[in-house]
C-alpha cells in the first residue's frame, strides 16, 4: 500500500506559490514607488532652480552701469521655458513667468513636464522660446529709459547658440560696447560668419536683419516678423534693438507692452511728483499724464511703428520739459 | 478523515498568518511612507521659505536703484531713495503690492533722529514728527532689511531755490508668507 509522501518529487504546496507570487508584486511596487519618488525629487529640483535663476536674475540687473555681463552655471543640461503674460487688472505689470527642465546624465530623453513656473512681476527677460544649455546661460542686462529709468532688460542666450553680428554698416557706438562687455558667443566679424552661428546684420540680408528708419526707431526682420523698437535716452540706446535680436518674437511684443505698462504708471508717479514741485519751474503735470494716457494705448495690441515713431516723439517731448527744469527736474 | 481535517486546519491557519504578516508589513511600508512624505515635505517648505528670503534680501538692496523709489532728479545721488517719489508712490500701493513678491515694505530713517511714529503724510516726515513711511503692507514678517541714504526735497535750501537733502535710513522688505 503507498503512503503519502513515499514519492520522490518536491511538493511545491499553495504556501510557497502564494509567497512567491506576493513578494513579487511587492519588488515590483517597491520598484515603481522608487522610479515615481526620483520623478518627483527631479521636479522639486526644477521647479526650485527655477525659482533661484529668478532670483539670481536680480543682482544681474543694473544699477549704475551702462550694460551687464553675467553667467549662469547649470550642473545638468538645462532647458529654461520663457514665457510671458500681458497686464491684466489683477497684475497690472504682467507676468514674468519661468519654468525648467532637466536632463541629469543617467536619462537619455527629457522629461514630458518641466518644473513648476516661477512668476516675477518685475522683471523682463527676452530670449527664444526655450533656450538649452549644456552648462552655461549667458545674460546681458541693459537698462532702458523711456525718457526715464523704467526697468533693465534681462537678455538671455545659452551655450548651445551663437550670435554673429557682421561689422558692415554697423554704428561703431555698438561694435563698440559689445567688445566692451565682450561676451560669450558673441562674435563681431566683418564677414565670414561661423556657419553654426545665427547672423545678424545692419545692411543686406540674414537670419537677422537690423534697419533703422531715422535717428528715433528701426524695425529688426527676423522669422518673417517686423519688430519695432525705439532707440532710448540712455547712453547706450539700443537696449530695444539687442532685445529684439535674441528674442522669440512674441515674447518682445509681449514684454514691450509690459514695459510700456510700467513706464504708466511710473509716469504717473512723476505727475504726483511734480505736483509737489509746482511751486519751482514750469507746470510739468500735464505732460506727463498725457505721456500715461499714451502708454496706455500700447495694451491694445502690438507695437507698430508708427507707435514707435509717435512714442519717441512723446518721450523727447517730456524729456525736453524736465531738462528745462534745470533747478528741479521731477526725474 | 482526521488526519485530512488537521491538515486543513493547519493549511488555513498559514494562510491566515500569511495574511496577518501581509497586513503588518503594508502598514509598516505605510508609516515609513508617511515618516518620509512629512520630511520632504517640511524640505520643500524650508526651500521655499529660504527662496523667498533670499528674494526679498536682493530686493531690499536694490530698492534704491528701483525706477520706483530711485532718485534720478539728482547727480548727487544717484543710489538714493527718493522720498517724494514714495510719498507719491504711497498712493499707488495696491498696484504696486503685486510688482514685487513681498508682503511688506517699509522706509525708516535712522538719522537725523526723530520721532518714532508712522508718517501718515510728508509734512509730518520733513517736520521730523515721524520716521517710518508704510508702503506695502502693514505687518512685518522674517523682515530683511538694508541701510540706504534717503534725500528729501527741501524748498529751504540754495537760497530759496530748493534742494535735495540726504539723510541715512533702513529698506525694511518681508518675503511672501508661504
Amino acid at each position: 500500500m503507498l503512503k503519502r509522501g513515499d514519492r520522490r518529487g518536491y511538493e511545491f504546496s499553495f504556501g510557497w506559490l502564494f509567497a512567491l507570487f506576493v513578494g513579487a508584486a511587492v519588488l515590483a511596487l517597491a520598484v515603481f514607488i522608487a522610479i515615481q519618488l526620483l520623478d518627483t525629487g527631479q521636479y522639486q529640483r526644477e521647479s526650485e532652480e527655477a525659482k533661484r535663476i529668478g532670483v539670481l536674475l536680480t543682482p544681474a540687473e543694473t544699477g549704475l552701469e551702462e550694460g551687464k555681463f553675467s553667467t549662469i552655471y547649470v550642473d545638468d543640461e538645462t532647458r529654461l521655458m520663457n514665457d510671458c503674460e500681458l497686464p491684466t487688472t489683477n497684475y497690472p505689470f504682467g507676468t514674468q513667468l519661468i519654468s525648467l527642465a532637466t536632463r541629469p546624465s543617467y536619462r537619455s530623453e527629457w522629461q514630458e513636464i518641466s518644473g513648476i513656473e516661477s512668476s516675477f512681476h518685475n522683471k523682463y527677460i527676452f530670449s527664444t522660446k526655450m533656450p538649452e544649455a549644456e552648462g552655461e546661460f549667458y545674460v546681458l542686462s541693459k537698462p532702458l529709459s523711456m525718457p526715464f529709468r523704467v526697468s533693465s532688460l534681462v537678455i538671455l542666450w545659452s551655450d548651445k547658440e551663437n550670435y554673429c553680428l557682421r561689422e558692415t554698416g554697423a554704428d561703431p557706438q555698438i561694435l563698440t560696447q559689445l567688445r566692451r562687455l565682450n561676451m560669450t558667443n558673441i562674435y563681431l566679424k566683418a564677414d565670414g560668419c561661423p556657419s553654426d552661428s545665427t547672423e545678424i546684420c545692419f545692411s543686406g540680408g540674414c537670419d537677422i536683419a537690423v534697419q533703422f528708419i531715422g535717428t528715433s526707431h528701426g524695425v529688426v526682420k527676423k522669422d518673417a516678423q517686423q519688430l519695432p523698437f525705439i532707440l532710448s535716452t540712455d547712453s547706450d540706446p539700443y537696449a530695444l534693438m539687442y532685445a529684439a535680436i535674441f528674442s522669440d518674437p512674441d515674447d518682445y511684443s509681449c514684454q514691450f507692452r509690459r514695459l510700456a505698462a510700467r513706464a504708466e504708471y511710473l509716469s504717473i508717479i512723476y505727475s504726483s511728483k511734480a505736483q509737489s514741485f509746482s511751486s519751482c519751474g514750469a507746470d510739468i503735470v500735464p505732460i506727463f499724464q498725457d505721456y500715461a494716457s499714451f502708454l496706455n494705448t500700447f495694451k491694445s495690441g502690438a507695437p507698430t511703428q508708427q507707435q514707435m515713431n509717435d512714442l519717441y516723439q512723446k518721450m523727447m517731448g517730456v524729456k525736453q520739459a524736465n531738462d528745462a527744469r534745470s533747478s528741479c527736474p521731477v526725474y | 478523515m482526521r488526519e485530512v481535517l488537521v491538515r486543513s486546519i493547519k493549511a488555513q491557519m498559514k494562510i491566515q498568518e500569511m495574511a496577518f504578516m501581509l497586513v503588518a508589513v503594508m502598514i509598516f511600508f505605510g508609516m515609513v511612507a508617511l515618516v518620509y512624505f512629512s520630511i520632504t515635505l517640511a524640505n520643500v517648505r524650508s526651500q521655499a521659505a529660504s527662496l523667498g528670503d533670499q528674494e526679498a534680501q536682493a530686493l531690499a538692496r536694490q530698492m534704491a536703484t528701483t525706477p520706483e523709489l530711485g532718485l534720478a532728479s539728482s547727480t548727487d545721488c544717484a543710489n538714493c531713495v527718493d522720498m517724494e517719489k514714495a510719498f507719491a508712490f504711497k498712493d499707488q500701493t495696491d498696484i504696486y503690492k503685486k510688482l514685487w513678491n513681498i508682503d511688506y515694505l517699509m522706509l525708516e530713517r535712522v538719522y537725523p533722529a526723530s520721532d518714532e511714529k508712522i508718517c501718515a503724510a510728508a509734512f509730518e516726515y520733513r517736520e521730523q514728527k515721524c520716521n517710518q513711511l508704510v508702503l506695502i503692507g502693514s505687518q512685518p514678517y522674517a523682515t530683511k532689511t538694508a541701510f540706504v541714504a534717503l534725500a528729501i526735497w527741501d524748498p529751504s535750501l540754495r537760497n530759496g531755490n530748493g534742494g535735495w537733502k540726504y539723510e541715512l535710513g533702513k529698506v525694511h522688505v518681508s518675503p511672501k508668507r508661504i
